[in-house]
């Protein structure tokens, strides 16, 4: 396995933008007014260095390096990633995009469309959007059960931004000065079929996706579900409060069926379609010296256990010493999704 | 007899003259708030964190207030910063980041620019929703207000509040843990003109016996009365706060 001791970032800010902000403070559009047409490009460069120690003896790290067994267990990496952005607003229509990228060196790089999409609200209440979009459901730090539109987090930094999905998605807020319901909001997406053949998908096999929101006596609750004919169907609801001047709690619980379960049986891998529930409880508290502590405990109900695991790491083990190179490096690309 | 009817009387008397300048207070209280900003509206402010070593770090924020408990802000700058809002709606409070597309909540305690202000001085609500007042004393041009908090989720447990008498105009507030220790002082200072009526001290200057030789400050640039929606104060609306200006 592999663990890294440290890693260094440096932020650079490229740009600030283009839009007309010569002197803000001057600035007095009316709400009622039309306000003025807004280009923003902005990014940033990170340049990653990463000392990683690993467990040479470990399965998974002869999967990760295979076939270059050769390498020693302290390694390094130094990575450039720019992110740069372009948002441009009217008074009724937006259009946003992240794009990122990582350079490991001049002939080994890639390109990522972490988000692209276009937004139409015509009011206050309600939002249209359309295009791929990184939305963030759930209320845990690192996971989050009830994240059925989030992309996979990155380990390293969980709160880093990932390639978003693509989705229609409509929303809907409404306040309210009396009663115990402060806040109400509506979430309603479709999501494209996952399974595709020559760029297209079953009809029917379109996915979708609702969340509410509640503000309640101080308190964020969401309800959430969703629905697909291929992949798990999933329900569940969130909710994070304040309960002192420095302290939050907040936890997650998701019921799903017909998740794909993958197991190691005798010595091939199998997917099993199963049901169950996830949960993750929470909490942030700052301390008198202005340190915030995180602690969260999570159950994954789709997750493997100690004894799949060790068949797991088993199988790894003998494909390694006996597998083709094709069928290695297979498990390798795929490795990622079956430890999820 | 007619002890018991005078001891009722006293007693009945003393709750009265309580309540009568409980009242008096809290109406100077109100009037503080009134003074400070319109009901609803639209501000640019500087925040300055300044250390011992002499090094300053300066945010500028957009801010929209409406009524006695939503308020809203978003950086400008720096660059780096810039796109992140938060929220507060009553005791709650929210901070969004572009890149993490969540708005997550807050305490009033915590800091998120750092410095002496925390989240509950910058995101201040009108004194009156969170704390009821009492006049501790009264000199030639100033009272003196106590005030206690009126739950256990506002930032301080008390405090001390220099008010001119005669403009209900902000001077100095001292606020204290429920143990009783001094957090820190505001200094309100530099009345401005911020026109439509509105007269009120422009600078904010923060310190602390916890944070010795470090000094914060809040400059209001900009106060306009503003009418905004209320979906502008939820967090569906935070990525979006910068389509108001």
């Amino acid at each position: 396995m592999r663990k890294e001791l440290f890693f260094i970032l440096i932020f650079l800010t490229l740009g600030e933008g283009v839009k007309a902000e010569e002197n803000i403070l001057e600035k007095t559009s009316e709400l009622t007014e039309e306000a003025p047409k807004k280009l923003e490009i902005s990014g940033n460069l990170d340049v990653k260095y990463i000392g990683a120690k690993s467990r040479k003896s470990s399965p998974l790290y002869g999967l990760m390096f295979y076939p270059q067994n050769n390498l020693s267990s302290s390694l390094s990496q130094t990575r450039l990633e720019p992110y740069l952005n372009f948002d441009y607003t009217t008074k009724d229509i937006a259009f946003h995009s992240k794009n990122h990228g990582i350079i490991y060196g001049e002939t080994d790089s890639t390109f990522d469309i972490l988000e692209l999409y276009g937004e139409f609200s015509p009011n206050s209440n309600f939002v249209l959007s359309a295009g791929k979009r990184a939305l963030n459901w759930g209320k845990g730090y690192i996971f989050n059960p009830v994240g059925y539109v989030n992309p996979v987090k990155d380990p390293e930094n969980p709160e880093l931004i990932q390639i978003g999905k693509t989705a229609l998605m409509g929303e809907y807020t409404k306040t309210f000065s009396s009663g115990l319901v402060q806040v109400f909001s509506l979430s309603m997406m479709s999501l494209p079929p996952t399974n595709k053949a020559n760029h297209y998908g079953e009809l029917k096999e379109t996915n979708f996706a609702i969340k509410s929101y509640f503000l309640v006596d101080d308190t964020d609750i969401d309800f959430m579900a969703y629905s697909s004919t291929k992949d798990a169907r999933q329900y569940g609801m969130d909710f994070s409060r304040n309960i002192v001047a420095n302290l939050e709690v907040h936890g997650e619980f998701s019921f799903f069926e017909n998740a794909s379960k993958y197991s190691i049986k005798a010595t091939t891998p199998e997917i099993n379609k199963i049901k169950g529930n996830s949960f993750l409880i929470g909490g942030r508290y700052l301390n008198p010296s202005n340190t915030t502590i995180i602690g969260e405990f999570y159950h994954n109900g789709m997750g493997l256990s100690k004894a799949d695991f060790q068949n797991y790491l088993n199988y790894i083990k003998n494909l390694i010493s006996s597998g083709t190179n094709q069928a290695i490096q297979q498990e390798s690309a795929t490795s990622k999704m079956k430890l999820k | 007899m007619i002890k018991i009817f005078l001891v009722n009387t006293i007693f009945l008397g003393a709750i009265l003259t309580n309540a009568y300048a409980s009242e008096v207070a809290n109406n100077i209280l109100k009037s503080v708030d009134k003074n400070l900003a319109p009901e609803s509206y639209e501000a640019y402010r500087k925040l300055i964190n300044e250390e011992p070593d002499g090094k300053k770090k300066e945010f500028l924020f957009y801010t929209i207030k409406k009524g006695k408990d939503k308020i809203a802000m978003l950086y400008l700058e720096p660059a780096i910063e810039k796109g992140r809002a938060t929220l507060r709606l009553g005791d709650n409070m929210w901070l969004f980041i572009p890149n993490v597309n969540r708005p997550v909540r807050i305490t009033s305690l915590q800091s998120i620019v750092g410095g002496v202000f925390n989240n509950a001085d910058i995101m201040t609500l009108e004194y009156a929703v969170e704390y009821n007042a009492e006049i501790e004393s009264s000199s030639g041009t100033e009272n003196i207000l106590n005030l206690k908090a009126k739950s256990s989720t506002v930032a301080y447990d008390k405090l001390k509040m220099w008010v001119t008498k005669d403009t209900n105009l902000l001077r100095k507030v001292e606020c204290y843990g429920a143990s009783g220790v001094l957090i820190k002082t505001l200094e309100f200072k530099e009345d401005k003109n911020f026109g439509n009526g509105l007269v009120r001290p422009s600078k904010i200057e923060t310190y602390s016996p916890l944070f010795k030789g470090y000094r914060s400050y809040i400059i209001y640039q900009k106060i306009k009365p503003k009418k905004i929606p209320d979906e502008a104060f939820t967090l569906q609306y935070m990525g979006k706060l910068g389509d108001l200006r």
